[in-house]
């Protein structure tokens, strides 16, 4: 018998958690190990600042390209360090539990639980332990040589309108009925991805999205950030 | 399957009799535990130690397995039946490397050399610079004493202990070879020549600082100083600081001496230097001794056994790791150079199979125990992990928010050494202060004691972490040296627990969760003055001396043995006063 099964998908950024890329750079910039290199490195964070929220609305891969360029030299060992460091003392607190909440219902009524996030696989990774209940995920990954990041992401770089296939693949690899699967996001960006399941649902939704959302008649769900 | 070319540990050790010495070390007790656990085949290991203050060998040898943590695991594991086991499994033997017949009497002599398969010389002085004299006496002189009374065994073979650094000021790839009359800066060197001459700088110094001439002048010196400080004639404050510091000048300059002999022929320190000494006089022996030379890198914290993190050695990188935990940031080095640790449970277990090989007749003439060839972590991953080990640390268990929020952020960078804030320019600016403080009129200076007197703290400080800086550029920026580390995998272990295989280590983990806080609480205390916990056993092991017949000295005991001898056993079944 072909048995079909359910996802929820949920864009992490928004729905889960307040805290973009932008924000994770900052703390890494300013966690670096010289002073000098720590003033230069929150400069370009905020040099690219303004670029990643203009971005953000158009080309989210750029953005997050460019969010994390301030990550370039930085040695492995500290990312990963620096990474635990900011989901223990900035992430885990930020948490939004309308997020969370979602996710424990989906676990409950039987939906395979699927995260899709613009952060870096060394933060992505505590936040899964932390949730308990996520089976999949997918996030960026940096890349690496000779032990020190370049700056550069790894393709493929998750943000942009490509999590739309991504979760059509992800659904024929694990015999996922999208029809009968649910997709949470708040951004513009997110619409395409929104649109590849049966169930959308725009969660503290931008403007863009809101009004998408609702000329699709998309249920909207507010909750605190 | 097990490999063809393995080799059985507990086999090979299997009713042996093994000498060890420097088993009150960092090296020594950690193998000594774990060759009493994991191989309880073997026959017996004898420990030479001396006495020292008013303790007994067998007094310090019952005090080091009743407080060392290292015997932890072993008193869990047996608890009151450990005294038997270690009745049955060690004598410890009074003794003296210092001394030509190593102060053993005649017939213990005789007896051990009639039984002894293995001697494994751990013995020696560590500190990198020891005053000359010390240091020939311990790592020369000790060593040629063992590799005579090896020398006079029936069959013993010698496992001697030394260090890769031996290799001194060279650069690049160095090989696992034994070379004759080696000196990494000198052509024709004769190692008995050095020795002699060693020798006899050190005592004319010691003649230099002993003589009657020099001891007038050094009292008048100091009986000048206390009048223009204090008022009216105090003898016994003038003959007390007069004798401190004739002891402290001639330790100084036993120190220097060394110090300049080692640089001259090329090897950072003292410490290098009479241990390649030692190695290139016991290679004169040639086929008199059967040996191998088993060379650690630097030695540090335990991965898992006796525990993960024990470590009391104040050598390796204790004490850099402790400076990058101050507020002195700028700490020179080259990034790229191979540190090459090796955790001392490896190193161990590494001994166990080079000893295995030796009494198996598979032995390779010289062993590396080191990370750089097989599983490097440069000098720059080290220094990032010990920053990061230190900043969460501080993050998590800082005692005040100035720890917590700044101190965990005051990450340490490695610079050259001639850095704008390198500690010579902190110095120089510290010493300038003070200056400009001296010439200030008496009232303000006065005024201003708390400060200056802080920057005496200040001063003093830094130029402990300049000398201490001193030492470790040789090996942090001067040197590049990737050991060769082969010969060790020729015969691997059959056993999993005595496995070579420094491939396993996460650096990362192992900095961060395993060495750093192995070192704060272990080592650190020590380096502060403090004294580190101690293990306190259920039931400490108790010695009595025993009088034991020649039957009871059990295998390969001599007939002629004197029924009189007493011999040091434990007293089993003594539980906790």
């Amino acid at each position: 018998m072909d048995v079909t099964k359910t996802a929820v998908f949920l864009r992490v950024e928004g729905a889960l958690v307040a805290q973009g890329a932008c924000f994770a750079a900052a703390y890494f910039a300013a966690n670096r190990a010289g002073f000098a290199e720590r003033a230069l490195k929150l400069g370009q964070v905020a040099v690219t600042a303004p670029f990643y929220s203009l971005l953000g609305q158009s080309d989210r891969v750029l953005a997050n390209r460019l969010a994390y360029l301030p990550l370039r030299g930085m040695s492995e060992d500290r990312v990963a360090e620096l990474a635990e460091e900011y989901f223990d003392g900035v992430l885990r607190e930020r948490v939004l539990h309308g997020g969370t909440e979602l996710l424990r219902e989906a676990r409950r009524t039987g939906h395979r639980v699927v995260l899709i996030c613009d952060g870096l696989r060394e933060i992505v990774e505590p936040l899964v332990a932390h949730l308990r209940f996520v089976d999949d995920y997918v996030c960026n990954r940096l890349e690496y040589r000779d032990g020190h990041a370049t700056g550069k992401l790894l393709e493929p770089v998750v943000g942009g309108h490509d999590s739309a296939a991504w979760v059509r693949r992800y659904a024929a690899e694990h015999r996922i009925d999208l029809l009968r699967s649910v997709v949470y996001a708040a951004h513009g960006p997110d619409l395409l991805l929104l649109s590849a399941v049966g169930k959308p649902c725009a969660v503290n939704p931008d403007f863009t999205l809101r009004r998408a959302a609702r000329q699709a008649d998309w249920p909207i769900l507010d909750y605190d950030v | 399957m097990s490999d063809p070319g393995s080799i059985s540990i507990r086999d090979a050790f299997a009713g042996r009799h093994v000498l060890l010495t420097g088993a009150s070390g960092f090296v020594g007790k950690v193998w000594l535990a774990m060759m009493l656990e994991r191989a309880p085949e073997i026959g017996r290991i004898h420990v030479l130690l001396r006495s020292k203050s008013l303790l007994s060998a067998r007094d310090r040898f019952e005090k080091i397995v009743n407080t060392s943590p290292v015997f932890g695991p072993l008193h869990e594991r047996m608890g009151a039946r450990l005294s038997q086991y270690i009745a049955e499994k060690v004598e410890v033997l009074e003794g003296e490397l210092g001394a030509s017949d190593l102060l053993l009497d005649v017939d213990s002599r005789r007896r051990l050399q009639r039984q002894l398969d293995l001697v494994v010389h751990c013995a020696g002085l560590v500190d990198f610079n020891p005053d000359l004299r010390k240091a020939l006496a311990s790592n020369v002189d000790g060593t040629l004493h063992v590799a005579d009374f090896v020398e006079g065994c029936d069959h013993a073979a010698l496992l001697h202990i030394s260090t890769c650094y031996v290799a001194g000021k060279r650069h690049g790839h160095i090989e696992e070879s034994l070379l004759p009359e080696y000196a990494p800066s000198a052509r024709d060197f004769d190692a008995e020549r050095e020795l002699r001459d060693a020798r006899a700088a050190a005592a004319r110094i010691c003649a230099q600082h002993e003589s009657r001439e020099h001891a007038a002048k050094t009292r008048a010196e100091i009986e000048a100083l206390v009048r223009k400080r204090r008022s009216g004639d105090r003898a016994k404050l003038i003959t007390t600081l007069t004798n401190r510091r004739l002891r402290e000048e001639l330790k100084q300059a036993l120190i220097d001496e060394g110090m300049q002999r080692a640089r001259r022929l090329g090897w950072p320190n003292t410490y290098t230097y009479t241990k390649s000494l030692a190695e290139s006089l016991l290679q004169r022996r040639g086929n008199r001794v059967r040996l191998s030379v088993l060379r650690p890198s630097i030695v540090e914290s335990a991965i898992e056994y006796p525990f993960p993190g024990w470590n009391e050695s104040f050598n390796g990188s204790a004490p850099l790791a402790y400076v990058m935990g101050s507020w002195f940031r700028m700490i020179p080095a080259r990034p790229d150079a191979p540190f090459d640790v090796i955790p001392v449970d490896m190193v161990c277990k590494a001994m166990s199979i080079a000893g295995a090989a030796l009494l198996r007749d598979r032995c390779a003439p010289v062993y590396h125990i080191g990370t750089s060839d097989r599983h490097r972590c440069s000098v720059g991953r080290a220094a990032e992990l010990i920053v990061l080990a230190h900043r969460r640390h501080y993050r998590q268990s800082g005692q005040s928010t100035g720890e917590r929020v700044l101190k965990s952020r005051w990450d340490s960078v490695l610079v050259e050494p001639d850095a704008a804030f390198a500690v010579q320019r902190n110095r120089a600016l510290v010493g300038g202060a003070r200056e400009v403080i001296d010439l200030l009129p008496d009232k303000v200076q006065l005024k201003l004691r708390r400060l200056s007197d802080r920057l005496d703290r200040a001063d003093k400080k830094l130029e402990q972490i300049e000398a201490m800086i001193e030492l470790y550029l040789p090996f942090m920026y001067e040197s590049f040296h990737v050991f060769e580390c082969k010969a060790i995998g020729r015969t691997p272990a059959h056993e999993p627990e005595f496995r070579f295989e420094p491939e396993v280590i996460d650096w990362r983990r192992y900095w961060l969760e395993v060495h750093i806080p192995g070192l704060r609480r272990w080592a650190f205390p020590l380096i502060e003055g403090r004294k580190p916990e101690r293990y306190r056993p259920r039931h400490p092991v108790r010695f009595a001396p025993v009088v034991v017949s020649n039957a009871e000295v059990g295998c390969g005991a001599p007939a002629d043995l004197p029924p009189d001898v007493i011999r040091v056993a434990a007293h089993p079944g003594v539980s906790e006063a």
